[in-house]
């Protein structure tokens, strides 16, 4: 026996309330002088008893009726009878759909409702449905599409059952990956608040065995509220794993996207099936256009390897180009079409300005000056893509700041306060600053300026470490691991190393500081660490600190070295394979930043912030394949104001304009990767708790629950007995208070 | 009782003795005259002689010729006259002053006992009357004069309630000092021993006497009309008793009719008339019914 409504058994103290109301009125009465007293005194002897038991009775009756009352509604339950007194108790059910990608799966013929070749999600849809319907009458219930986020499509359940049904119906599937734990807890915490005697939770998947990668949370949480809340999981789709293949990446080498040159686009072709598959083509189109601009052919693929090949695509006009990955035959392959394919937008541009400040230009040698290196590396013929410009700390100001993609300040040894406050403004529109060290900077002023007070560097630098006069003790870079994108494609050894280049002198940095509350600051990322050298025998050394930082600070991003950008105390500089790519790659992240994330993984907002002219201004989002378009209004978030377009829940491009302006921009969405692995979780493995109900067909499932569904709740039966128990108190009352 | 009897009669208007009178008389010549052709033939109904002056004669009423004659003191006899005496006994006791409405069963009594005494006394017949509680606690002697009527009004006007009751010893008493053949009428609610109260009036009708019980009850008495829970405070020191009346009205009435009833046989097994009052009703109409009765019985007796 269990009470749904505990708080009501308070009340049962007030059976105290007839008994205190019979005192009381055992001390309101008449007084009559009398005197006949002995017949009085005759009929009291003879008539005392029967009024004394007559007395008990109704005062027991009416202890009995603010009992039951209360016992009413506390509203009591019996879970586990077999007989269900007045018919099937209500039910709170929430109905958990699983929208993932994997649900996007084709069923074989026959299997995926009437005309058979459906999608898993079809059948998914009608079990959710079969689900409602199995309800008792008078049920309330909820629905959640559930992927790696939570959508409460009806988050408060409703009795409405048909306004379930439509939203069921309007439900599309996501191109999320799985994750089912937070689903399941949002059901759990919305059941709880509810005050019903059957509480079911309903989770509707294929079973993708990602879905349950928090499987012990989730079976905690059933076991936590067991016999509260049951928990059927009603699996749709094949019992099989069917072969997929997947373009799991699609990304740009450098970052940079220059017009007019051949861009070198990182593709990663996934086998997440059991089998191999060979001849594999790629295509690579831009802009949508037919014709592949690159095809590239993989003799193999194993099961369960992740091939990387490079495709080659060039970009002839400045501007916003979407850019398409694809199976030659994806049909051949699999039934799941959402990983088939990756799109990536870019924004070309004609060139890339570079301004580095040198502290240490003064030389008369060219190639001791501070910015010798970078200016080689960076733009190593006259007409390349990448302009570099070399000033002095002087002469910096605003005006000449927001010209550049990124600033870089080479040593130079410390900043006046104009010369932050130009810093400042230019981050916060996006520009992205590069601070080297060397002999000349005052790493006091710098920590305490522009670390501790404007939370601009993303770590103090330490006490200088090493001796750059000799070429026996150094560091190198660490050669795997990699986590940042700018060092990322560098996990891929066709790439080139970057590991092999020598740090000999360096100013610690640190990933564990205490952060300044700088307000436009974000958390500090590594991009790079150093590594020890291996001891003999070893082949690999060990991790230690930061070699390159990064923050975001405003809307721009911050990059900080631990060593200098020339060769005085690293070769870095002179490891072209290496510091070309590294510094490409810094700056079309500082570039791709700047773009505000024009590629985005599904379910992350997309966001333009806007400039000073443009504050009021609102925004136009073409959903893909949508007929029209949505409004999104400026946002203040932090300093900046900005337009969010939050629902990218389906992979594809997108395309975004301000309104008023012709200019129209892309980004693209790309699916979640981690659910291209259609892996099943097996029966067995789901949680010990839930009841597992296959999907075979409507009427069966239907029974298949009501069949779980015993025990009914009692108030009413009690209400019936308060009931009779008052009439008959009436009654007594009546007949008791007859002359004997 | 109308209007104009009961403003003749409040509560405070027994207490005093020429109210009294003056009701007795009232309902004597007013009320009654108006359904009998002669009030004062109530008691008077025995043939009369000239008989024996006797202490308490009135001695307008002496035959001064026979006197001259005899040197004996005679009474003139008329028609109407009888030589009885009438002892009016009123229970005086702490029982006797229940009233539910304005009047108690005592100032009922003592109405009662004022309008029989004047009657009597206007029939040239003798009234002696006594107020009894535990004993005899005020006694006019017997009288023939009309004048003794002030002393009865006032002795009557001036008595409050007292004690318990023992009615038996009472009338055993007055058995015994009154060994010449008379009226006795007893004017109470019984509430005493009642063996021992019938026991009494058979003694009394045992000497000769006859003897009229005025069973004085209040109607809530005999209706019991009490509702929710009521305390009864007891006359007569009986400890007090809390109860839902109306939940016991049947049983009570059942045994109040069985003591009226047991008092009723009990009287008129011994041959003495029995007349409930009830002090709701009016007394004359009571007087009148009881009076009529009487006439009826005693011509009946003449034959």
């Amino acid at each position: 026996m269990s009470f749904l409504n505990t708080i009501m058994l308070a009340g049962l103290a007030a059976v105290a309330v007839p008994i205190i109301i019979h005192l009381l009125n055992r001390r309101k009465f008449k007084t009559v002088t009398w005197a006949a007293m002995k017949f009085v005194k005759l009929s009291v002897d003879q008539n005392q008893r029967r009024m004394r038991i007559e007395d008990l009775i109704l005062l027991l009756i009416r202890c009995a009726l603010v009992a039951l009352l209360a016992l009413a509604l506390a509203r009591p339950a019996l879970k586990d009878s077999s007989t269900d007194v007045l018919g099937q108790a209500k039910v709170t059910g929430i109905v958990i759909l699983d929208n993932s990608y994997s649900m996007d799966l084709r069923l074989k013929a026959g299997e995926g409702g009437d005309s058979g070749g459906g999608a898993t999600f079809e059948q998914a849809r009608k079990a959710a449905k079969a689900t409602v319907d199995a309800l008792p009458s008078g049920s309330a219930v909820g629905v959640l599409l559930a992927s790696d986020i939570v959508r409460g499509v009806i988050d408060e359940p409703t009795y409405d059952l048909n306004q379930a049904h439509a939203e069921l119906d309007r439900a599309q599937v996501s191109h999320h990956a799985t994750d089912l734990f937070p689903a399941v807890e949002s059901a759990v915490n919305i059941l709880k608040e509810r005050a019903d005697l059957r509480k079911e939770i309903y989770i509707v998947t294929d079973g993708q065995a990602s879905g349950w990668q928090q499987n012990a949370d989730i079976q905690k949480l059933i076991e936590d509220n067991k016999g509260d809340i049951d928990v059927y999981v009603l699996r749709v789709g094949e019992d099989t794993v069917p072969g997929n293949m997947a373009i799991t990446k699609l990304d740009v080498s450098s970052g940079l996207t220059p017009v007019k040159h051949p861009l070198r686009i990182e593709v990663e072709v996934a086998n997440r099936g059991k089998n191999e598959w060979q001849d594999v083509t790629v295509n690579l189109y831009v802009d949508e256009r037919p014709d592949p601009v690159d095809q590239v052919n993989i003799p193999a693929v194993k099961a369960g390897e992740t091939v990387p090949v490079p495709l080659f695509a060039r970009l002839e006009k400045e501007g916003y180009h979407s850019i398409r990955a694809s199976f030659n035959d994806p049909e051949r392959y699999d039934s799941l079409p959402a990983d088939n394919q990756n799109r990536l937008v870019v924004n070309a541009v004609s060139d890339v300005r570079v301004l580095v400040v040198d502290g240490d230009g003064a030389a008369s040698d060219p190639r001791d000056n501070e910015s010798f290196f970078l200016g080689v590396a960076l733009s190593p013929v006259d007409d390349h893509y990448v302009q570099v410009d070399i000033s002095s700390p002087e002469l910096l100001s605003q005006a000449i700041l927001s010209k550049y993609t990124t600033i870089v300040f080479a040593n130079v040894e410390r900043f006046t306060e104009d010369n932050i406050k130009a810093m400042r403004d230019y981050l916060l529109n996006g520009g992205g600053l590069i601070f080297y060290p060397g002999d000349q900077v005052e790493v006091d002023h710098y920590n305490e300026e522009l670390f501790k007070k404007h939370g601009i560097l993303p770590s103090p630098w330490g006490l200088p470490v090493g001796d750059a006069g000799q070429d026996e003790e150094y560091q190198e870079f660490q050669k795997r691991g990699y986590e940042h994108p700018v060092t990322a494609p560098w996990e891929n050894p066709e790439f080139g190393s970057i590991g092999s280049a020598r740090t000999f002198r360096w100013l610690p940095l640190s990933d564990e500081s205490e952060q300044p509350e700088v307000e436009e600051a974000g958390l500090p990322r590594v991009v790079l660490r150093y590594e020890s050298r291996p001891d003999e025998g070893e082949e690999e050394g060990e991790l230690g600190g930061p070699a390159i930082m990064e923050r975001d600070w405003g809307t721009g991003r911050v990059f900080q070295f631990s060593s200098t950008a020339d060769i005085d105390w690293s070769d870095l500089a002179i490891r072209g394979p290496s510091v070309v790519p590294l510094l490409y790659r810094i700056i079309g992240n500082i570039q791709a930043n700047r773009d505000s994330g024009l590629n985005l993984r599904v379910g992350e907002p997309f966001r333009k912030v806007l400039a000073a002219n443009e504050q009021n201004k609102e925004g136009l989002v073409f959903d893909k394949g949508a007929v029209q378009s949505k409004t999104l209004t400026p946002e203040t978030i932090g300093a900046a104001t900005v337009l969010q377009y939050p629902d990218t829940h389906r992979a594809g491009v997108y395309r975004f304009s301000i309104k008023g302006s012709t200019e129209t921009n892309l980004f693209a969405v790309q699916p979640d990767q981690r659910e291209s692995d259609l892996f099943k979780i097996e029966d067995g493995d789901l949680p010990a708790d839930a009841q597992l109900i296959k999907w075979e067909n409507d009427a069966n499932f239907k029974a298949k629950v009501q069949e779980a569904r015993v025990g009914a709740e009692y108030w009413l039966v009690i209400l019936l007995i308060v009931l009779a128990l008052a009439g008959l108190e009436t009654f007594l009352a009546q007949k008791f208070s007859q002359s004997k | 009782m109308d209007a104009q009897q009961a403003e003749l009669l409040d509560s405070e208007a027994i207490s005093r003795a020429e109210a009294l009178g003056l009701y007795a008389r009232y309902v004597v010549e007013g009320y009654m005259s108006g359904e009998h052709k002669s009030p004062y033939r109530g008691f008077a109904v025995e043939f009369a002689q000239h008989r024996e002056y006797t202490h308490g004669d009135d001695t307008r009423h002496v035959d001064w010729k026979v006197e001259a004659r005899t040197d004996r003191l005679f009474v003139k006899q008329y028609e109407q006259e009888t030589n009885y005496v009438a002892n009016i006994l009123l229970d005086g006791s702490e029982s006797m002053m229940y009233a539910s409405g304005e009047h108690s069963k005592l100032q009922y009594g003592k109405m009662l006992a004022a309008v029989l005494s004047y009657i009597i006394l206007h029939q040239r017949d003798a009234v002696a009357l006594g107020i009894f509680d535990e004993d005899m606690k005020d006694y006019a002697p017997r009288s023939d004069s009309k004048a003794s009527l002030h002393d009865i009004m006032a002795r009557l006007a001036a008595f409050d309630g007292t004690q318990e009751t023992d009615i038996a010893a009472t009338l055993h008493n007055m058995a015994v000092q009154t060994p010449r053949k008379g009226i006795f009428i007893l004017v109470s609610d019984f509430f005493d021993e009642e063996e021992a109260v019938l026991e009494s009036i058979q003694h009394l009708r045992f000497i000769g006497h006859e003897v009229i019980v005025f069973h004085t009850l209040d109607p809530y008495e005999l209706e019991f009309p009490f509702n929710g829970l009521v305390e009864f405070n007891g006359l007569e020191n009986v400890p007090k008793i809390l109860t839902r009346p109306a939940e016991i009205r049947q049983t009570y009435q059942r045994e109040f009719d069985a003591f009226q009833a047991r008092i009723k046989d009990g009287c008129e097994k011994n041959g003495v008339h029995y007349v409930l009052v009830d002090t709701s009703k009016p007394l004359a109409q009571i007087m009148s019914n009881y009076l009529s009765f009487r006439m009826r019985t005693s011509k009946g007796k003449q034959h």
